[in-house]
């Protein structure tokens, strides 16, 4: 390109009115370099069966021996498939469900009354799952629990092991997550009403639209992009299904349903140091997760027009 | 303004800059280089001072537990310099980490990076163990043990010889286990004395007798209020049947006499796993039994073992197989919800034909020394090693304690162990067993409940132990006395080696299919048959291969 004024003149130029910004951004820039991406040759040792003491550079070379492994354990298949129906469902209803409370909440009138609301649920978002496991043990026990209280005196039927029986942990694991986590994810969808045009909704009312059809024709498209943009990033944590909620929360009755792939590595990880082989799941977990994302873009692109670039 | 623009692009770049303050000597647990020299000692106390000087590395977690005196820290202590004093050692610690975690992964980061390790320093994670031995990087000391051990050290070792398996290998011995109170975890019997008073009923001797308390503590209204609210016995499945607490070991013990679940016992001298014994499924029926009546509770696979002792306390669970010391914490929780609760602590029932087997830990909890292969002075070291287990002998220089005036000072003669009654008082009590190499004092196992058994059954205290001892409770006592009694029915894991090959790529699910069928079977409607399907695919699945190279590791090590 031989524009008289270069590119690189440009830049130059670019520079001199924005090296703030730049000196700005350094630092982070240069922990992430240090921190995310460097560590990432790390990787190689998935290839390898690493030995602590011989360290990488003389660790028997192995190729795709690990993740061979992976799909002969006989939990494997077992495992993956829990992974995946216990994602779909917390993803599902953990984009339905905020959204669902976020319209609900926008149609409040009393400020007051909306503000309480929306601190009080999204509290539950900084409990950590070793605390929230052990309430929960207590919440949903057999003998004596809240829940069970309630649910034997208002139904009069026997009190459900909602943590010991394989046909209701998984439904407990998705309700208490969305439960945990709603009204932190709300906040965003919140923020995207907010930013809607007030002039539509007058324009609406004057066409004769219900509160209803303008919920469903301006709210809901206008929160379109950011329910795209969240349902997109959770795709890509399609094989996490959450490792601390289930590793506190699963138990030896339930190993059936609950147990997911990170449970699974843990255990096998733990049990002899075989870093190899979690690398190698950390990879292929990574891999479709890249995957995963890639392809919910081209769907937002292809049907929603919505671009990220 | 113009001056404006300059002082943000300045902050700006400072901020930039304060990125690289924290490179350095940020952390001050790195390197803490000593101030002692390696120069001879300043005197020559007595003749042992007259020896070559020599230097010993180490390195070690310091939690909030090892106390100083003002003044002193790890490096520069009474300890290091009675060492440096007596024995002509100086000890330097090359670095510290502020938890045993940290500690570990700071080992294992030396261990992968080629950095020097120190020469004699604990390890008490046995993967660790084994790795530091593959590495070739610490010392077989076979040759420096025979020659420099004393006698009475010899005599321990030979006396709890099978805790060096964990330590050797075809080619040698790769260190030394440091003892502790050995059966400090063991289970015994914790029952609520008060609700066997109102039912007028003894404490259960057998598995018989231990069902029928069961039932009247069930269905016989033992707290008085009128519900049905309570169960007769609380332990935790959620990650073994056996358990440091909340155990259950010793109902499958009551019919083998020797194997329990998870352990590795010697049969007909093969080593076998304890939880595919044809005995384990006597004990499994009658679990299966108790569940129905609703004795156990069934949440006990979803509860761990310290969330299982809350039914004992919550005064739900009439009895808990429990550590001796458990009156002390957790079990006095029940004395808050309940003032009238009495506890009292008995033998475990025993089977049918008066057989009996409980879980028992390692005798050193995985506790082991090691050496640096290039480490030159084992001599110094064994005599180190010797005086420092003065303190558990009650002989020489260390027969009271440590030193005078941090962990006792001398009243009228007598030793006196609380600092606030020192003649010159001491609020929060210096720690010196917590300077030395071992990070506390090592242990004779057996050696507390041994006292406890001599204490209970009415001699009065001589020595120092035995008076330390006997300041303890009447239940603990008495508890430690039984914990004493009940030494013969002890089963600890007899395979100490690292995890075999056919352990590491199928062990863990063996282990999960025979914990989730063992739940299934208690607490669901899977029949007590399943069992035999159980060791049948346990052995198909790759246990057969586990139970060859585990018996070839015990081959070697015998």
């Amino acid at each position: 390109m031989s524009a008289p004024e270069s590119r690189f003149g440009r830049f130059k130029k670019g520079i001199k009115r924005t090296w703030p910004l730049h000196m700005l951004i350094l630092p982070a820039f240069i922990l992430i370099i240090l921190f995310n991406y460097v560590p990432m040759f790390g990787l190689v040792i998935a290839f390898q069966d690493y030995k602590p003491w011989l360290g990488i550079m003389n660790s028997e070379w192995v190729g795709l021996t690990h993740f061979r492994n992976l799909f002969l354990f006989e939990d494997s298949v077992n495992v993956i498939w829990n992974t995946l129906i216990i994602s779909v469902l917390k993803i599902s209803f953990g984009v339905s469900v905020p959204v669902i409370f976020a319209l609900l909440l926008n149609e409040i009138r009393n400020i007051g009354l909306k503000r309480s609301v929306q601190t009080l649920v999204y509290l539950p978002h900084f409990l950590s799952w070793v605390i929230l496991g052990g309430i929960l043990i207590d919440v949903l026990s057999i003998n004596g629990g809240l829940v069970n209280r309630v649910i034997t005196s208002v139904f009069g039927i026997e009190p459900i092991f909602f943590l010991g029986t394989g046909s209701w942990f998984r439904t407990t694991l998705v309700v208490s997550d969305i439960w945990k986590e709603f009204g932190f994810s709300a906040i965003v969808y919140l923020a995207a009403i907010a930013g809607i045009n007030p002039s539509l909704y007058e324009a609406a009312e004057v066409d004769g639209a219900s509160r209803m059809k303008q919920i469903l024709n301006i709210t809901l498209p206008g929160m379109l992009p950011i329910i795209i943009v969240v349902g997109t990033l959770q795709l890509g944590n399609i094989l996490n299904a959450g490792f601390d909620q289930v590793f506190n929360l699963y138990n030896p009755l339930v190993y059936r349903e609950g147990d997911i792939i990170d449970t699974f590595v843990y255990r096998n990880a733990l049990l002899e140091g075989n870093f190899s082989f979690a690398t190698a799941i950390g990879l292929f977990k990574s891999v479709i997760s890249f995957g995963m994302v890639v392809f919910s873009y081209r769907l937002a692109y292809k049907y929603a027009n919505y671009r990220v670039w | 303004m113009n001056y404006k623009k300059g002082i943000i692009r300045s902050s700006i770049v400072i901020m930039a800059l304060s990125l690289f303050v924290g490179c350095g000597n940020g952390s001050g647990n790195n390197n803490q280089a000593s101030n002692g020299s390696t120069n001879a000692p300043s005197e020559s106390v007595d003749k042992e001072a007259e020896k070559q000087p020599i230097t010993i590395t180490t390195a070690r977690p310091i939690g909030s537990d090892v106390i100083f005196v003002d003044g002193e820290d790890i490096t520069n202590n009474v300890h290091n310099k009675w060492a440096k004093e007596t024995l002509g050692i100086d000890i330097k610690d090359l670095w510290t980490t502020a938890d045993n975690t940290a500690y570990h992964t700071k080992l294992r980061l030396a261990l992968s990076t080629n950095e020097e390790l120190p020469d004699v320093f604990i390890v008490q994670d046995r993967s660790l163990v084994s790795d530091l031995i593959a590495s070739g990087k610490v010392m077989d000391i076979s040759e420096a043990y025979e020659k420099y051990a004393t006698e009475r050290m010899k005599g321990l070792y030979g006396e709890f010889s099978e805790a060096l398996n964990q330590l050797k290998t075809e080619d040698g011995l790769y260190g030394l286990p440091i003892f502790t109170s050995g059966d400090g975890t063991n289970p015994v019997l914790w029952v609520r004395q008060d609700w066997l008073d109102t039912l007028n009923l003894e404490a259960p001797k057998t598995i018989e007798d231990f069902e029928k308390v069961m039932d009247a503590f069930t269905n016989g209204d033992p707290d008085g209020n009128g519900k049905k609210d309570t169960i007769g016995f609380a332990f935790s499945a959620r990650e073994n049947f056996s358990n440091w607490m909340s155990d259950a070991s010793f109902i499958f013990g009551a019919y083998s006499g020797q194997a329990i679940p998870g352990s590795w016992t010697e049969i007909d001298g093969k080593l076998k796993l304890g939880s595919v014994q044809p005995e384990m499924k006597q004990g499994l029926a009658k679990m299966k039994e108790w569940a129905s009546k609703g004795y156990l509770d069934a949440e006990s696979p979803i509860l761990d073992p310290i969330k299982a002792t809350e039914s004992f306390i919550q005064g739900r669970a009439g009895m808990i197989a429990a550590p001796s010391w458990s009156e002390g914490w957790p079990l006095n929780g029940l004395y808050s919800t309940n003032d009238k609760a009495k506890i009292d602590v008995y033998p475990l029932p025993v089977g049918p034909d008066g057989k009996s087997a409980r879980f028992m830990n390692t005798l050193n909890e995985n506790k082991v020394v090691v050496f640096n292969k290039n480490f030159k002075d084992m001599d110094r070291f064994f005599e180190y090693f010797d005086k420092i287990y003065d303190v558990v002998y009650e002989t020489g220089d260390f027969q009271y304690g440590y030193f005078e005036g941090y962990d006792y000072a001398l009243v009228n003669g007598e030793p006196e162990y609380d600092s606030k009654k020192f003649p010159t008082p001491i609020e929060k009590g210096p720690t010196p067993a917590k300077y030395s190499l071992f990070w506390h004092t090592p242990d004779i196992p057996l050696k507390g409940s041994a006292i406890a058994n001599k204490l209970h059954n009415g001699a009065t205290p001589t020595t120092v132990g035995e008076k330390k001892a006997a300041t303890q409770n009447e239940v603990t006592l008495k508890a430690g006395s039984i914990n004493y009694d009940l030494r013969e029915s002890n089963s600890p894991t007899a395979f100490l080696g690292a995890p075999t090959k056919t352990m590491r790529s199928k062990g863990e699910s063996l282990d999960k299919m025979v914990l989730e069928t063992y739940a299934r079977i208690v607490f669901t409607d899977k029949s007590i048959e399943d069992f035999d399907t159980l060791v049948k695919d346990w052995y198909s699945k790759g246990g057969q291969e586990i139970e060859d190279e585990v018996n070839a590791w015990y081959d070697s090590v015998k």
